[in-house]
């Protein structure tokens, strides 16, 4: 099956009708994505959204002027982008004066840019439809994009721009860095308006360019998706940008070939919907079990750290009862499971010495540790009182705080409170590990 | 002339309210200014305003007799720490080492000095451990330490703060303090947003006392006479603010 799927990938890209839309897709997506990191960092991804809705009444445009001189294909798909650019830059512009000049808040402006210019293009594709019917199939395929449509020409135009966007990228990455992270450093430096004018022209010729492959109504999903996705993975922006790349790929790649083998028999899927769902998809995946920050490992540390508060609390009872416990009396004191003190038992094992009859006794490992964190309690009591706090309300914020106090906290304790001796219910303070060392 | 910062006749509007009017001080080169004042007296809107990140209504300000586009690579300004986003992905080192961009060659690449002054840097603000974390690993106090550490980074002439105390442990604001004086020693002018009154009164050589307009500025223990302070912290009406907010309205019609 893996076997059939790759031969039919190679089979995918050497045929020459297949291959030129499939890498086409793939061009244009990696550009997009390379756009939608920028835009991510800047916490403005529907700015995309803005550029392909205003850019339908200027592709509609570009038509009209296309029947009238009586364009070829060819031309009729430059006109198509050159009225693209021109209505989604007046829409930028538009988008900024309602901002700056009305000062509309940044959805409302969203809101009415994107609606305006859409409601046009709909109006003026509707007489288009009675004009020429043709030119109509033509431009309502940039609502949803089709891959099929592309052509060699296409493609040379995409590799361009994504090599201008890749040097770009490479040389100023730095600077990119900078301008989104503090734009008010950035002015000093003198290096925002340049830097921005010219991102805002490399998105909307990325952003138009995808149209053919995306469509108006998800090109800005596939612009975001990977950016997201990247970011449960990888730190750096550097990493980003070549990880959300790697994104992309795999969604025009796979978004190719599903839309062509899902169909069935002679039956092509539109393919902007099938990429945009594998880059959900894949999204989806990473915000279930990415290494940084993902749903799966915050349950896991979830569930470890519960079971440090376990095990800290059995080394603390240990301790103050001075005696073993039997297996039952701690299961009740923690209130805990046969499986979670299962595991508490696996994590607690190497401090405590396991005794016939199923009870604990503390080692001294177990007793160094057990001494921190009564210590840590105690110096929080102190704190606490000290600040303010009643007497009888202390222990219980101590109970929780105990187990995540750090050195660092406890040096900054110890300095602020002056190496207290006894805490507010008159209970020594345990000493730190080196003294209670040298009492051994 | 050439030895202070002149803002003469300064007036800002947000929208129709009137931040600050008709503001007219000058700075002491070689000094370090507190600029005080009540919450919302426009006191970071007066920082802001005198570096060009918001719009004058009205208002000339030199930098030595220089305007500021002239001094801009003079100037480091540490704003505070909640305006910018901490969940940037970006490392504690590459924080630092923007202070140094303007010396970075065309590939933002760092050279050996600058990179070997950002680890002194590290260690003397105590982010060393931390280097090569992101920044959302660090605490409120560390990520002040960050910018300061940055603004060290420029080798600014002049150095502006805008209320780097907030929000800060002692340890931090200590070393923050000691920072201050040390650039202020070294010849730097130094020109911060405070509202610890007892600290200005301690620690500060100058003061400029703000409440919308400019209510006294001079030497510290003149400008924190009693009557100042009445002036500027207890003073109920705000007739003066509403007046001109009514003009501004107007003017727009907006009523």
């Amino acid at each position: 099956m893996i076997k059939s799927f790759f031969s039919d990938l190679y089979m995918l890209l050497s045929d020459p009708t297949y291959s030129v839309s499939v890498i086409g897709s793939i061009l244009s997506c990696i550009s997009l994505s390379w756009i939608g990191v920028i835009y991510s960092l800047r916490k403005s991804a529907l700015v995309a959204e803005v550029i392909a809705h205003s850019a339908f009444p200027g592709i509609i445009l570009g038509a009209f002027v296309g029947i009238y001189i009586g364009a070829d294909e060819k031309w009729m798909s430059m006109l198509f982008i050159l009225g693209a650019i021109t209505t989604a830059y007046l829409s930028m512009k538009k988008l900024t004066f309602l901002q700056e000049k009305w000062h509309k808040s940044a959805d409302s402006s969203l809101m009415i840019s994107i609606s305006a210019f859409l409601g046009i293009g709909v109006l003026l594709a509707s007489i288009i439809q009675s004009v020429s019917p043709m030119v109509y199939k033509d431009v309502v395929i940039f609502l949803y994009g089709r891959t099929a449509t592309m052509l060699y020409f296409h493609l040379i135009i995409y590799a361009v721009v994504m090599v201008i966007l890749f040097i770009f990228i490479l040389v100023f990455h730095r600077r990119i860095q900078i301008f989104e992270f503090d734009k008010t450093f950035a002015s000093f430096l003198g290096i925002g308006r340049l830097l921005d004018t010219f991102i805002l022209m490399m998105t909307l010729v990325v952003v138009i360019l995808g149209l053919r492959s995306c469509g108006i109504l998800l090109l800005s999903g596939m612009m975001a998706t990977p950016a997201i996705a990247s970011r449960f993975w990888v730190r750096k922006m550097s990493s980003m940008f070549i990880l959300s790349s790697a994104f992309a790929a795999i969604s025009a790649l796979l978004g190719g070939y599903l839309s062509l083998y899902l169909g069935g028999e002679g039956i092509v899927l539109p393919t902007g919907p099938v990429i945009t769902i594998v880059s959900a998809s894949i999204t989806f995946f990473s915000i279930l079990v990415g290494i940084r920050g993902g749903v799966v490992l915050r349950m896991v540390r979830r569930m470890s750290f519960t079971i440090r508060c376990h095990e800290e609390n059995i080394l603390k009872a240990l301790y103050k009862k001075n005696d073993k416990m039997a297996f039952r009396e701690i299961m009740e004191f923690l209130q805990a499971g046969v499986i979670l003190f299962f595991f508490v038992l696996l994590r607690v094992r190497k401090k405590v010495k396991i005794l016939h009859g199923w009870s604990l006794e503390l080692k001294e490992q177990g007793r160094v540790y057990a001494e921190r964190i009564i210590r840590l309690h105690r110096l929080w009591e102190v704190y606490l009182y000290e600040v303010g706090f009643a007497k009888g309300r202390i222990h219980v914020f101590a109970e929780e705080i105990e187990h995540v106090l750090t050195d660092e906290m406890e040096e900054m304790l110890l300095k602020r409170l002056g190496n207290p001796t006894h805490c507010p219910h008159r209970q020594k303070i345990p000493e730190k590990k080196e003294a209670c060392n040298e009492s051994v | 002339m050439d030895d202070e910062i002149e803002v003469s006749s300064l007036t800002v509007h947000y929208e129709t309210i009137a931040a600050l009017i008709d503001i007219n001080v000058k700075i002491k080169k070689g000094a370090m200014t507190a600029i005080i004042g009540p919450n919302g007296a426009g006191k970071s809107t007066f920082v802001k305003a005198i570096l060009n990140l918001t719009k004058k209504t009205s208002g000339v300000v030199s930098f030595f007799g220089k305007s500021f586009e002239e001094m801009k690579d003079n100037i480091a300004y540490v704003c505070q720490t909640k305006e910018v986003d901490w969940g940037f992905p970006i490392t504690v080192r590459e924080v630092i080492l923007m202070g140094s961009y303007a010396r970075a060659n065309l590939f933002g690449k760092y050279c050996q000095k600058d990179l070997k002054k950002c680890e002194l840097l590290l260690v003397k603000f105590g982010l060393f451990d931390k280097r090569n974390a992101l920044i959302s690993e660090l605490s409120g106090g560390q990520r002040q330490r960050l910018f300061i550490a940055r603004a060290y980074m420029q080798e600014a002439q002049i150095y502006i703060f805008d209320e780097p105390m907030a929000f800060v442990d002692f340890t931090t604001s200590e070393m923050i303090i000691e920072s201050m004086k040390e650039l202020r020693d070294s010849g730097h002018t130094v020109i911060c947003v405070h509202h610890n009154l007892d600290e200005v009164k301690k620690e500060f050589d100058e003061a400029i006392l703000l409440s919308h307009h400019l209510v006294d500025a001079g030497p510290v223990h003149e400008v924190l006479r009693k009557k100042n302070l009445v002036n500027a912290y207890q003073a109920k009406d705000s007739i003066l603010t509403d007046a001109f907010i009514l003009s501004k309205e107007k003017e727009c019609g907006l009523v």
